[in-house]
Formats: structure tokens, C-alpha cells, sequence
């Protein structure tokens, strides 16, 4: 029995999604409440930033010599631009003064360095869901019920956003390009088949879109989604590569509803997919019935991860028992797999993903 | 638990890796101690398992089913010792799924005891992530000049798993390295008590009672003997042995489902490259040989010498043909990784496939194009091991060429791209490629995976081991025969004679730039003798002169690799593609 990584693609389920706060806090809704995906259903306080202040350094002065113009000990409340040390004597007007950076804490004076922590933030946790909450965990945060569709996608970066779900191509195949990023995006989650260029994030920043779907993006392109202010979420990998179709299906039928982008990922421990919630409040739920842990079996749908069918998605149609020589020259267990085209072909098991 | 391994007749070895969890099971057949059955599953230690034991039991349980024997109880709990009904007497662990320790590493500028602690920690599973060096500004790797204020934020910022503080000889410099402390110091006092990393001294041994005020209660201080106690002596045993405490303390240890599986064990578990080196040294030890093992592994990848009785190991916990594949980019230009090729790629596409193997680490290739891909990647992480390697490799008797590897008489090669290579040429042709032996050398490969486990089951039964080693572990390529020298291509680079154990000879002239495989099966033996022409070198140090050797067989058997040393590469990339092929069709690939 072979048990491969799965995906969800499904037009109607119900997801649990957790909720936590990133530091001890509270929780600000009980079990049964619904809310929507801009409310606030947890806070906590989190410590503020150190900054390091050497006064030797600004000053141009010996560490030896330092303590005498330090003027703030530690305990300290100090607000920014507060002056912290300063030279004393009949040449001090000439030699400039050391000033706190930021509203804060003097923590620890020595050797000449000052660290000030800034003052504590509010972080106030929002649902990203419409739904209902489930469950609470004191302190920590809530787990979210919500019903609708769900596609998982390979890799994405930028956080969460939620907008109107608007498609812009009509072929999975074709490109998201810049010009097709109008004014009328504006709020919008933007969807296309891959990234052309990187003009299509100048056009997005400028449309002010919340957030980008596609199937693939070269991978050059990684460094300039650090500076987007919204998330982007590929279905299917880097490169040029076209979304699978069911997916693209999903979203095209969704065109004009919410939707609730989250797209960091994260691999190996702490795994996270990014994923791409159209909460429906109609329709039969299929039910998520928890991560599962799926083995693969005849008449599965599967997606494959590598050339040359990178992408594509079919059904198994066989597993046979041993191994097959494939393209590369190396024999692996296999699963016979009929693409979307009726093309039937090897995929080694390690190459295929389980949609469900 | 101790036993008499005497008493231990069948014995468990695993060896959970980041991608792959493998169980072997060794028992007496006959008289002597034999790999009975060896499964593999993918890893369970990520989600949505989180639980190393859960492949661990998957593998107990297919060798249960090869074998017939019941291994696991009801409980799942492993069944020791052996009982009529199943069971085995012994268990033991090898792990390498770990991430690395993140460090950061503070020194003095220009301080010889920087480059010591380098040295000592790429000896380790471990990371620098960040580097404080007092008085200069050093390029990459986050380095900050002599600037307290940026120390600081430096430490801050990294959160590392460790710190480690190094910094002139016994009875040497101060000032610098007490301000290193001071640094440390105040930014661990920044910190949440339970967030603030240990820190490791390893620096002038003068100086330990005042870091030791200087860190005081801020955070745990580990003062150990100095890395670099005098400018002629370098002694980075301690710090290494701390750093493997630290790695099995705060990542083996912390391995979801490690508990259980440590329990199991009837030794320590082993961090898999400290094992994969006690064998290599195991293979030289036994025969009194030069062997260089390397390990193209899924998360990282080792290099372990034994050269004239002294034992080196190089672990890089940044290369992998798995997770850490993109990574490699960052360390070499696309068109290095491109002139292994055959066949014209773009940077872009190269780029596109390494980021998505990164995401679907665990997916093989499937086209002819990305198996060479993933080959080329493996020769360049071995090219960058070997920078690491060459600098510790002192002249000496082995040493013939300072640029050159030095004489090896064994290269044994691991590791998943090498083993699961779909030919024994592309896996030879890896090894040639990348290493580039000289003189005369076996090749052999860890198809099976078995030298690092070995390693724990000699802990525990040596017999055992070294009868597996001998039998079991290693498949024989052959024995490759590597003139130094130039010339004009197709130039006469040597003659050589083989002397079949049939009776039978041949003698051949070998021009310079070809690769020739000249048969000699496996368990045969044949006397060579080789005739290079004034320009050549055939291992013996001296260009031109003849020698005869008694040669092993394999499955590839006889390789001359008249090729050149260093490997010679076209300029014109047509050109190179051309040789690449050549070069892959005379291995037989």
C-alpha cells in the first residue's frame, strides 16, 4: 500500500482551520458564534522590538569613559528622540548627544550600549473565515468551521488576504499578463494560468488587487514577491506551467465570490500549504473529515509533480505490483495513470500527488 | 541495556533519514552474520504524520513480511530478544532527519582560531548562520565589523541555536574576545529566559573566568579547551564533541517519536555521518588503505577521508538533492551545474526544476533530461565538498598533487542519486567527474545504504558488521586507472598490459582525452601493468614511470580515465555538451 502526499481540490467542503494567537493572550468569541473574516477573535500583547544604542560609537568616545554621560538607567520609560547620554563640560555644546531610536524601555546599560525595548503591540487575530467557531482554546486561540470550496496549491508567499474572486484568462494554459490588470481589479483576487512577466505585479500594485492565483511563475521572479503587499499562491509549481484543470475549473465557476487567500508555505516540519476558501453557505457538503492520510488505490484522482507530465491530472487506472523501467532508464513502482486527454502513462508513485 | 554480543545473533538496523526510513535486518545464515532483508518507506517525521516511529513501524513491518518473522507485538512495540515466535536480539538507530544547529560563530578579526572553528564545526551537523569578527568586516554570512551596536542586533535578529566564541591563543589576545563575550552577553540578557541560546567557549583558556563573569547568569555558558590553543596546534576535538552533545540534545532529541525509538535502541543512536565515517575508517583501517566515502544525501551531504591514517569528515547541512536542491544555486552559477550536461537547458528552466524538487523533495525523474539534471547537481555538491576537504589535506606521501585529490586506493560512494543511479556507469562516471581521482583506485558503491548502519551494528556486535561490510555492503564498479599529465589530444598518454588470471593478456595504447571500460568481472583479478609516456603520472609521483598492479574487477570493471587532471572542460559549450556525451556513451550510459 502506498500512501502519497494529497491535495485538496473540492467544490464543497467543510474545513476546520485553526486560529492562534502568536503569544498567550485572549480569546474574544465563545463555541456557536459565527464571524466573518475581518473579525477579531483573539488579542495578545506582544513584547516590543530591542534596539541596541552604542553610545561609545555615536558619541566618539572610550568605552572606559562611557558611564559618566550616560543619563537614563535601567527601568526607564524613554520616548523617541529622548536624549540619552550627552557629553557634559565646557566643550559639550560642540559634540552631539546619543538619542533613543524609539518609544520604550532602557533594559540594560553596558559596557557603553544602551537596549531599549520598544513599547509592547496589540495583536488583534482575525477569523481570515466566515464561519462558525468550533472549538476555543483558552489563551491561545479558536478553531473556524466553514463550508465551501477548497483548492491547496504547491507553493505561495505574502500572508492572507480575502477579496472577490476574478478570473482572467479563459484556458488554463494561458498567461496571466500586465495589461489584463485593469482598474476594475481594484479589491480583487486576481486569477490567471502563470505569470508571464514581472509586469504583472507592477500592474497588481497599481490595481490595488489582493492577491494573486496562478498555476506557475519562474522562480526568478521569488525575490520581487517579498515586496508585494498582497499574497500569491502557485496551483502547480514554477515555471510556465499551466494550472491543473480542475482547479482552474473551481475558481472559473466561483468567478465573483469571496474568497480567503492564505498562501505561506512552509516545508518539512510545520508543513503549511498555501490554499484558496470560497465559503459557500449552499450545496451538498462533502465534509473535510480531518487531514486523512489517504492511500493510493485505483480510480484516484492524481496530479502529477514532475516532467514531462508536470501538472497534468488523471485517474489511476492501474498499480502494477512491480516495478517498470520509466523514460530516466531506472525501474520504479509505477501507477498507470489516464490524463484529462484519455492518454494513458507510467508516473512513478513518488511522482504523483493524491487530489481528494 | 548491556549485551554480550556474542549473544546477539539477529540485529534491526535503521536508519530514519529527512526523506527515507530504511530497517535491515542481519542475522547468522550459516556461520556467518549476513543482510537478510533490507525495506525503505518515505519518512514519517513531517505532517501530516509528525511522527518519526510511524515509517519506522511501516519498515519493521514490510521486513516482517519478506521474512515471515513477526518483529512488532500488538502494541506495536519492537519484540527483543529473539523468542521462537519472532522478534530481534538487538536494535539499533542511526538518524540523520534532524535539521542542523543554527550557529552563531564570534572571533577575532584575522585570528587564525576563526578559521579552527570553521574547520571544527564543518566536521558537525551544523550551521553558521551568522558571524561577529571583531575589527574587520568579513563578506557574507551576516558578518558585522567591529561594531558592538551591530553584534547585538546581529544575535538578535538570528535567534540562533548556539553561540560559539572563539578567540586567540592560550595566554594571547583579550580585549577582543571579552568584547565578543560582552556582546553575547547583553544580547542574551534581551532575550526570554527560555529562549536564550547556550554559548560555547572555546577560546584562550586565560580568559574563562572573565567571560564567565562577563556571561554570568544571562545564559548557559560550556567553557571547553581553546580550538586554536597555539599557533602550530589546532585541537578542534572538544569543541566538535560539545556541538554533537548540543545537535543530539536539542535536535535529535527533540525528533518527534525519537523517545521511543531511542528506547528501542541497544546503543546510543548514531548522528548518520558521524556513523558513515567510523566505517570508512572501519575500510581503511582494515587493510591499511586510503579511502575517501562520500554521501549525496536528501537533506545533506558528507565527505570522509582516512589519507595516511588521519581521518577528516566533511558534513554540509545546506546540500542535498532533496529539500536543500535549490540552495545550491546560491552557492554556484547555473552554467556549472549546466556543463554536466549533454543537452542545451536555460538557467531559467534549471532554476524552475531545482525550486520544485525543493517543494516535491521526495518526486524521482522521470526524463532521461532531469535524471542528468539531478546528476549534474550531485557532482556539483561533491565539487563543493571537496573545496572544503582539499585545504585539510596536508603534503605528505599521499599528497602528490596540491590541487589534485590526494592518492586514494578506495572511493566509496552513497547516497541516493548514486545509488539509485539507473546505470553503474552514471554512478561511476558521478565519482570520476566530480573527485577526480589520480593513479590507481577502487571504486565502490553504498548501493544498499548499509555502511553508515554498520557503524551502530559494529557498536554492538563487531563481527557482525565487518562479516555484512565484506559480504553485503558494497558493490564493486571496478577499479579506474587515472595518469596525470597533458598532452595534445589523442596523444599517446600510456600503455598498459593486463594479465588475465586465465592466462590471457591484452595491451593497449591510450590516448590522451579518451575514457575507455575495459571488462573485468566482478571476483576476477587481473595484473596490470602500466606504461605511461614522459608526461604521465600513473600514482607514483614521478611522470614517466612504468608500474604493475594487481586490479579487482566490478561491474563496470577497468576504467581508464586518460581524460587529464584537473578534468578538462571545453570552452565552447557545444563543444563541452559533445564531450559530456562521449563521455556518458563510453561509460555505457
Amino acid at each position: 500500500m502506498y500512501y502519497p502526499v494529497a491535495s485538496r481540490i473540492a467544490a464543497q467542503t467543510t474545513v476546520r482551520r485553526e486560529r492562534l494567537l502568536p503569544a498567550p493572550g485572549q480569546v474574544l468569541v465563545g463555541p456557536g458564534e459565527m464571524v466573518g473574516p475581518a473579525d477579531v477573535v483573539a488579542r495578545c500583547q506582544l513584547p516590543g522590538e530591542v534596539k541596541a544604542l552604542d553610545v561609545c560609537r555615536a558619541m566618539g568616545i572610550p568605552r572606559s569613559r562611557v558611564a559618566k554621560y550616560v543619563r537614563r538607567s535601567v527601568g526607564d520609560a524613554v520616548q523617541a528622540n529622548d536624549l540619552l547620554a550627552s557629553p557634559r563640560g565646557m566643550f559639550s555644546r560642540f559634540r552631539k548627544g546619543c538619542r533613543s531610536p524609539v518609544d520604550g524601555e532602557v533594559i540594560e546599560i553596558r559596557d557603553g550600549l544602551i537596549l531599549i525595548e520598544s513599547a509592547a503591540t496589540t495583536f488583534e487575530l482575525r477569523a481570515h473565515v466566515r464561519g462558525e467557531v468550533t472549538n476555543v482554546m483558552p489563551n491561545r486561540g479558536v478553531v473556524v468551521s466553514v463550508s465551501g470550496a477548497l483548492i491547496q496549491g504547491m507553493w505561495g508567499s505574502g500572508g492572507e488576504a480575502e477579496g472577490v474572486l476574478k478570473m482572467l484568462v479563459d484556458s488554463p494554459q494561458k498567461p496571466l499578463r500586465g495589461r489584463a490588470i485593469d482598474v476594475s481589479c481594484h479589491g480583487t483576487i486576481v486569477a490567471g494560468g502563470w505569470i508571464f512577466d514581472e509586469s504583472v505585479f507592477e500592474q497588481a500594485v497599481e490595481a490595488r488587487v489582493r492577491g494573486i492565483i496562478v498555476g506557475g511563475m519562474d522562480a526568478e521572479l521569488r525575490p520581487s514577491l517579498q515586496s508585494l503587499p498582497f499574497p500569491v499562491m502557485l496551483t502547480d509549481g514554477f515555471g510556465a506551467t499551466a494550472m491543473a484543470q480542475p482547479a482552474f475549473a473551481l475558481l472559473q465557476s466561483n468567478m465573483g465570490r469571496e474568497a480567503l487567500l492564505s498562501a505561506d508555505t512552509r516545508t518539512r516540519r510545520d508543513a503549511r500549504r498555501p490554499e484558496v476558501l470560497i465559503p459557500l453557505r449552499n450545496g451538498h457538503d462533502a465534509s473535510e473529515g480531518g487531514p486523512g492520510i489517504l492511500a493510493l488505490e485505483v480510480g484516484a484522482q492524481v496530479r502529477a509533480l514532475r516532467a514531462p507530465y508536470l501538472g497534468n491530472v488523471g485517474t489511476v487506472v492501474d498499480l502494477p505490483a512491480q516495478p517498470r523501467r520509466i523514460e530516466s532508464g531506472a525501474r520504479l513502482p509505477v501507477a498507470v495513470v489516464e490524463l484529462y486527454d484519455g492518454k494513458q502513462v507510467s508516473i512513478p508513485l513518488a511522482n504523483l500527488e493524491l487530489i481528494h | 541495556m548491556t549485551l554480550d554480543y556474542l549473544s546477539v545473533q539477529s540485529i534491526l538496523a535503521l536508519d530514519c533519514g529527512s526523506t527515507a526510513t530504511q530497517a535491515m535486518l542481519i542475522d547468522r545464515v550459516d556461520a556467518e552474520y549476513r543482510l537478510v532483508a533490507r525495506t525503505e518507506t518515505p519518512s514519517t517525521v513531517e505532517p501530516p504524520w509528525n511522527d518519526l516511529m510511524a515509517s519506522v513501524r511501516q519498515a519493521i513491518m514490510q521486513i516482517s513480511e519478506i521474512t515471515g518473522l513477526p518483529l512488532l507485538n500488538r502494541q506495536g512495540q519492537i519484540i527483543t530478544p529473539q523468542q521462537q515466535s519472532g522478534g530481534v536480539d538487538a536494535l539499533v538507530v542511526i538518524t540523520s532527519a534532524s535539521p542542523p544547529l543554527r550557529l552563531l560563530l564570534a572571533g577575532v578579526m584575522r585570528d587564525i582560531s576563526l578559521d579552527s572553528a570553521r574547520r571544527a564545526l564543518s566536521n558537525t551537523y551544523a550551521t553558521v548562520e551568522g558571524l561577529v569578527s571583531l575589527g574587520r568586516r568579513v563578506e557574507g554570512e551576516g558578518s558585522t565589523n567591529d561594531d558592538f551596536q551591530g553584534q547585538v542586533e546581529l544575535f538578535l535578529e538570528l535567534k540562533p541555536d548556539a553561540v560559539v566564541i572563539v578567540g586567540g591563543i592560550d595566554g594571547g589576545a583579550s580585549r577582543p574576545v571579552l568584547q565578543a563575550a560582552e556582546a553575547v552577553a547583553i544580547a542574551s540578557s534581551a532575550m526570554a529566559q527560555a529562549d536564550r541560546p547556550p554559548i560555547v567557549y572555546a577560546g584562550n583558556a586565560d580568559l574563562r573566568s572573565e567571560v564567565a563573569e562577563i556571561i554570568g547568569a544571562e545564559a548557559e555558558l560550556r567553557a571547553i579547551d581553546n580550538v586554536r590553543p597555539s599557533l602550530d596546534l589546532e585541537n578542534p576535538g572538544p569543541l566538535q564533541i560539545e556541538l554533537e552533545e548540543l545537535y543530539r540534545q536539542r535536535k535529535m532529541g527533540r525528533l518527534p517519536g525519537f523517545g521511543t525509538l531511542a528506547s528501542w535502541s541497544s546503543v546510543p543512536v548514531l548522528p548518520a555521518a558521524k556513523a558513515h565515517a567510523y566505517t570508512i575508517q572501519y575500510l581503511s583501517n582494515l587493510d591499511g588503505i586510503n579511502v575517501l566515502g562520500v554521501d549525496v544525501g536528501g537533506g545533506t551531504s558528507t565527505m570522509t577521508s582516512m589519507v595516511d591514517n588521519h581521518l577528516e569528515l566533511a558534513i554540509r547541512s545546506d546540500l542535498g538533492m532533496s529539500y536543500n536542491a535549490a540552495r545550491l544555486l546560491a552557492q554556484v552559477p547555473s552554467k556549472s551545474i549546466s556543463r554536466w550536461l549533454p543537452f542545451e537547458i536555460e538557467p531559467a528552466e534549471i532554476r524552475n526544476i531545482l525550486h520544485n524538487k525543493a517543494v516535491h523533495y521526495r518526486t524521482l525523474p522521470q526524463t532521461r533530461e532531469e535524471l542528468l539534471l539531478e546528476q549534474a547537481v550531485a557532482r556539483e555538491i561533491l565539487r563543493l565538498l571537496l573545496r572544503d576537504m582539499m585545504p585539510r589535506w596536508t603534503d605528505g606521501a599521499s599528497r602528490l598533487y596540491p590541487d589534485l585529490l590526494p592518492k586514494f586506493h578506495l572511493i566509496a560512494g552513497g547516497g541516493g542519486v548514486l545509488a539509485n543511479a539507473p546505470t553503474y556507469g552514471q554512478a561511476a562516471l558521478m565519482l570520476l567527474d566530480a573527485l577526480q581521482p589520480v593513479g590507481v583506485t577502487g571504486l565502490v558503491l553504498d548501493k544498499l545504504r548499509l555502511l553508515a548502519p554498520l557503524a551502530a551494528v559494529a557498536m554492538l556486535n563487531p563481527l557482525a558488521a565487518a562479516q555484512v561490510t565484506e559480504q553485503d555492503a558494497l558493490q564493486n564498479l571496478g577499479t579506474v586507472v587515472a595518469p596525470v599529465g597533458t598532452a595534445r589530444e589523442g596523444e599517446v598518454a600510456l600503455t598498459f598490459k593486463i594479465d588475465y588470471d586465465d592466462g590471457r593478456s591484452l595491451e593497449v595504447e591510450v590516448p590522451y582525452g579518451s575514457l575507455e571500460v575495459i571488462p573485468l568481472a566482478t571476483g576476477q583479478t587481473a595484473d596490470l601493468e602500466l606504461r605511461p609516456t614522459r608526461r604521465f603520472d600513473v600514482g607514483l609521483g614521478v611522470r614517466g614511470q612504468a608500474g604493475t598492479t594487481k586490479v579487482e574487477g566490478g561491474v563496470l570493471g577497468i576504467i581508464i580515465d586518460a581524460r587529464g587532471r584537473p578534468l578538462p572542460m571545453a570552452q565552447d559549450p557545444a563543444e563541452q555538451r559533445e564531450r559530456i556525451q562521449r563521455w556518458l556513451w563510453d561509460m555505457g550510459s
